[in-house]
């Protein structure tokens, strides 16, 4: 198999799965049962599932995006969810108005932010940013808070949600990605000059994106966790084509195929 | 508890940090081998690999010998062993240095071991030895850099050669003293290294002794100077990086 056929294969595959994702996502969201009393609860959980969704489907649409350069950025955004999901689960309506709070009280702090360095450019901005939080609330009924949106570090988030392994060997693990730590810059971005001259020092490389489907499984993995754990929350029993079942399957032909090859 | 396979490991907490065992026995400053001994000890290297162990060593012994007689008042209970201990001698006391080196009838030896270096760095301390007067080589200096290449391994028995004779130096002018019951006592059997058990012993007590010389609170040593990193830097003068 060339490079190209590899690339093309990945590209059809990966767009298959999303397709079918997509047909499970409206599926599961028209079977959901909507307290009207209480949207804001499905709102959130909702619009964090599709936050979660759109996340892969930007890596579905963009090969250059699978591997170890910028994989581990997306997923620890995807991760940071589910533990956020899990968490809410809990107490879905205490969880839930937290949740809403501490957002609304960031942008609020933005506002604030923004009046504060008083330049005249900024007139526009503030009323439309005054605009979108009022029509959530008025932005002067929001409290805002500078600590973490449920008052405990996703650490103890991931332990309050029997988590804690997600944390500690994925959440963690793509964290030094998000933060550019030196154990994530070292290995990939400094090679040993070879000229003893200079002391064998280390200088800058710019590595290529190379596309490796196993970041887009991973990334799927965890979609479908999260979306598991709403379905066992919400659904008695629930019948949804098994999209990343297609995606592995896949995946393992054509691993197949390079390996024959 | 938190973090408890790290406390079971002997990690003390304080906070958010976790201190491992070894950093809990007092506090440590670090030496350097490349970025600072090298340097500092190279001379004798190019002096052993230009002439054999043997006779190179010799020459180092010879040349440390002819320091200890002149005796001059600015190295006075000097390691004579740094490289930089001579950057600051007048131009009268370089001429008598090389006077003297000359009685010994060893000058052209140093003078022909020390060319290349004076030559790519023009502030190598002992450049006032050289007396050749011959072209940048890059013959030369591939074969240097290749020489180089073997001394960033500290361990080898290329370096401790090297560091047993920095610390011979030492010996010869009694600034070092070593109880009976050390391993450098038996600094002789060194000889066998790495063979023997009692010559890795040795090789670490030499070790030790370096680190002690190059040491934070050394009264040996002037962390100010600044060979060293002219010699490094200046690498990258002399040519590109490549990878």
């Amino acid at each position: 198999m060339t490079d190209s056929d590899y690339i093309l294969a990945c590209q059809k595959i990966a767009h298959v799965y999303y397709e079918k994702l997509e047909v499970e996502h409206f599926e599961r969201i028209s079977k959901s049962d909507i307290n009207l009393t209480k949207t804001q609860n499905h709102e959130v959980i909702h619009g964090l599932l599709a936050r979660q969704i759109t996340l892969v489907s930007g890596m579905v649409k963009s090969l250059p995006t699978w591997n170890e350069h910028i994989a581990p950025i997306i997923l620890r955004c995807i991760i940071d969810a589910t533990i956020t999901l899990k968490y809410i689960y809990l107490d879905v309506d205490k969880h839930v108005q937290q949740f809403v709070d501490f957002g609304l009280g960031q942008e609020t702090l933005m506002l604030k932010r923004i009046k504060e360095r008083n330049l005249a450019e900024d007139g526009e901005i503030i009323n439309q940013i005054e605009q979108h939080i009022n029509k959530e609330r008025k932005h002067f009924l929001n409290i805002i808070n500078v600590g973490s949106w449920n008052f405990i570090n996703i650490r103890e988030t991931a332990i309050k949600a029997q988590c804690k392994e997600l944390y500690d060997f994925a959440y963690s693990q793509f964290s030094i990605a998000a933060h550019s730590s030196w154990n994530f810059i070292f290995p990939r971005y400094l090679e040993y000059c070879k000229n003893p001259l200079h002391k064998y020092h280390r200088v800058p490389v710019l590595p290529e994106l190379e596309v490796n489907y196993i970041f887009l499984i991973m990334a799927a993995d965890h979609l479908k966790q999260s979306l598991s754990d709403y379905d066992k929350l919400f659904f008695d029993s629930a019948v949804f084509q098994n999209s990343f079942d297609y995606l592995v399957t896949e995946f393992k032909n054509i691993h197949e195929d390079v390996e024959n090859s | 508890m938190q973090k408890d396979y790290l406390q079971k490991s002997g990690y003390k907490k304080s906070g958010k940090v976790y201190t491992p065992p070894i950093l809990q026995l007092g506090e440590f400053t670090e030496i350097h081998w490349n970025n600072n001994i090298l340097p500092e000890l190279l001379w004798i290297g190019i002096l052993q690999n230009k002439f054999g162990f043997n006779y190179g060593s010799n020459l180092v012994s010879g040349f440390t010998k002819v320091m200890l007689d002149l005796n001059l008042e600015k190295l006075k209970n000097k390691w004579l062993a740094p490289l930089s201990v001579y950057a600051k001698l007048s131009e009268q006391e370089k001429s008598l240095i090389v006077e003297k080196v000359k009685q010994t009838g060893n000058l052209e030896y140093y003078s022909e071991a020390f060319t290349l270096l004076t030559n790519f760095y023009p502030e190598f301390p002992l450049a006032f030895l050289v007396y050749h007067d011959s072209q940048n080589s890059s013959d030369g200096l591939a074969t240097f850099k290749e020489y180089l290449s073997q001394l960033f391994d500290r361990t080898t028995t290329t370096t401790h050669l090297i560091q047993a004779v920095a610390l011979d130096i030492a010996f010869q002018g009694n600034l070092l003293k070593v109880s009976p019951h050390t391993s450098l006592a038996n600094f002789p059997a060194f000889t066998d290294y790495p063979h023997t058990e009692i010559s890795q012993k040795v090789a670490s007590g030499i070790r030790m002794a370096i680190n002690q010389f190059f040491g934070e609170n050394s009264q040996f040593y002037d962390k100010n100077e600044k060979w060293s990193e002219y010699f490094w830097n200046r690498g990258l003068q002399i040519e590109n990086c490549y990878l």
